[in-house]
């Protein structure tokens, strides 16, 4: 009779749920640093990828769930919080730029020196993480370094 | 406002173009609401309940009375014979009398259906519809039907129903769903065109699960969808009980934020229970 009532229950549930989202919080901490021989002046953004995102024979590499602009200077100390649907990826990947000329594009016309770079947390899922990264790529997006 | 005045008229007496049926309808060639149109004389008369109007007056016709062989009265006789038959009541919201059923099977593109309707009053009937587009996407529900105004030529009716919407990937969509619905059909002879007026609402729960470390929480929200719904179309009664139904349909699924597509159906109704002239 219990069991009855609990299959009922999720039947119910299952029948009525739409957008089911589950969602990891975790707190990220570290620095970013340039390479020697590019900019170091403007400000850092960083962005949060899975490594791997959806399921079965459509999974595909990265795919970015947070954005955090304009977050700080390069060398010092960054700290965030962030939530992962973890249920449409695997995997947490830092993907960073340094805006030199303050427009908020990664590079353009005239622009060819705008460093970035990007690293895979291999601790992840912790709610607690600790990343360093160092840009060393200019002028590259996130789907350009990684895999 | 319109709503008051189809209230209004529901509120009326019934009219008097609807006496008592017979109780051996099947040798009367002429329904027992059609205007008490008088039987041809070269048939057996149909027996007149003693508290019915001797001679009522039709409500849309002359005040001179007919001949009960003139061409008049027979032509009228065609024109009203199926106006109480099953394909009708289903287009028409309600049931003409207690006991009287009626069911549709549609098929189409994109929606399929099936609805079945049982009389429990004069003019109230309770009723059973599944709905689906191209499979993908199922509303079953049941509800109530009301006739508002009943008149041989001239039906108008409002259905409401509760369901459960089930729709599934990749555009997930469930959750109890309403619909109101109203049905304007006007008979005249074996055919009966109708409009059918539909808005649904849709309640559609999500649910968010946050991991932390502390523990996990869970939020829940709710979106709401709304279709609109219309038909129009042609309703040909073969016999009192089995008709053929044929219409387009437009369907705006996410109102106001989408597109509404149309389509066709074809149908065909049944029924059965205490009727006019079989």
């Amino acid at each position: 009779m219990h069991r009855i009532a609990l299959t009922t229950l999720a039947l119910a549930l299952t029948g009525c749920i739409n957008d089911d989202l589950t969602l990891y919080e975790f707190e990220l901490r570290g620095t970013v640093t340039v390479a020697a021989g590019l900019p170091t002046t403007g400000t850092l953004n960083l962005e949060l990828h899975h490594a791997q995102s959806g399921t079965g024979r459509f999974t595909y590499p990265l795919g970015q769930f947070a954005a955090f602009p304009e977050i700080g200077k390069p060398g010092a100390d960054l700290d965030v919080t962030a939530r992962a649907p973890i249920d449409e990826g695997e995997g947490l990947v830092v993907y960073a730029w340094l805006d030199v000329d303050g427009d908020g594009i990664l590079c353009a016309p005239g622009v060819t020196d705008e460093p970035a770079g990007l690293i895979e947390v291999d601790e992840f899922p912790a709610h607690a993480l600790r990343f360093t990264l160092t840009l060393t790529s200019p002028c590259s997006g996130s789907e350009a370094l990684y895999p | 406002m319109s709503l008051a005045l189809a209230l209004a008229l529901a509120l009326q007496p019934v009219p008097t173009d609807s006496p008592p049926a017979p109780s051996d309808s099947s040798t009367a060639p002429v329904p027992s609401d059609s205007h008490a149109t008088p039987a041809p004389s070269d048939s057996p008369a149909a027996p007149v309940p003693p508290d019915s109007p001797a001679t009522p007056a039709p409500s849309d016709s002359t005040a001179a009375p007919v001949p009960p062989d003139s061409p008049a009265a027979r032509r009228r006789a065609r024109r009203t014979r199926f106006s109480e038959s099953a394909p009708f009541d289903l287009v028409s919201s309600g049931a003409r009398r207690r006991g009287a059923w009626a069911a549709a099977v549609q098929l189409g593109y994109p929606w399929f259906g099936l609805r079945a309707q049982l009389g429990l009053l004069p003019r109230l009937a309770i009723l059973a519809d599944l709905e689906t587009a191209l499979a993908q996407r199922w509303r079953p529900a049941i509800g109530i039907g009301l006739r508002w105004v009943d008149r041989p030529h001239f039906r108008l009716g409002g259905e409401l129903l509760l369901g459960w919407l089930f729709q599934g990937e990749p555009l997930d969509r469930r959750g109890p769903n309403a619909e109101a619905r109203i049905r304007l059909a006007v008979p005249v002879g074996r055919v009966a065109p109708y409009l059918t007026l539909g808005t649904q609402h849709t309640i559609l729960p999500d649910r968010t699960r946050i991991i932390r470390e502390s523990g996990t929480t869970t939020d829940w929200s709710a979106r709401h969808e709304w279709t609109l719904k219309a038909s129009l179309g042609l309703v040909v009664a073969i016999t009192q009980r089995v008709g053929l139904d044929l219409g387009i349909d437009l369907a705006w699924v996410g109102a106001p934020n989408s597109v509404g597509i149309p389509g066709l159906h074809l149908g065909v109704l049944f029924g059965g229970g205490p009727r006019g002239a079989q």
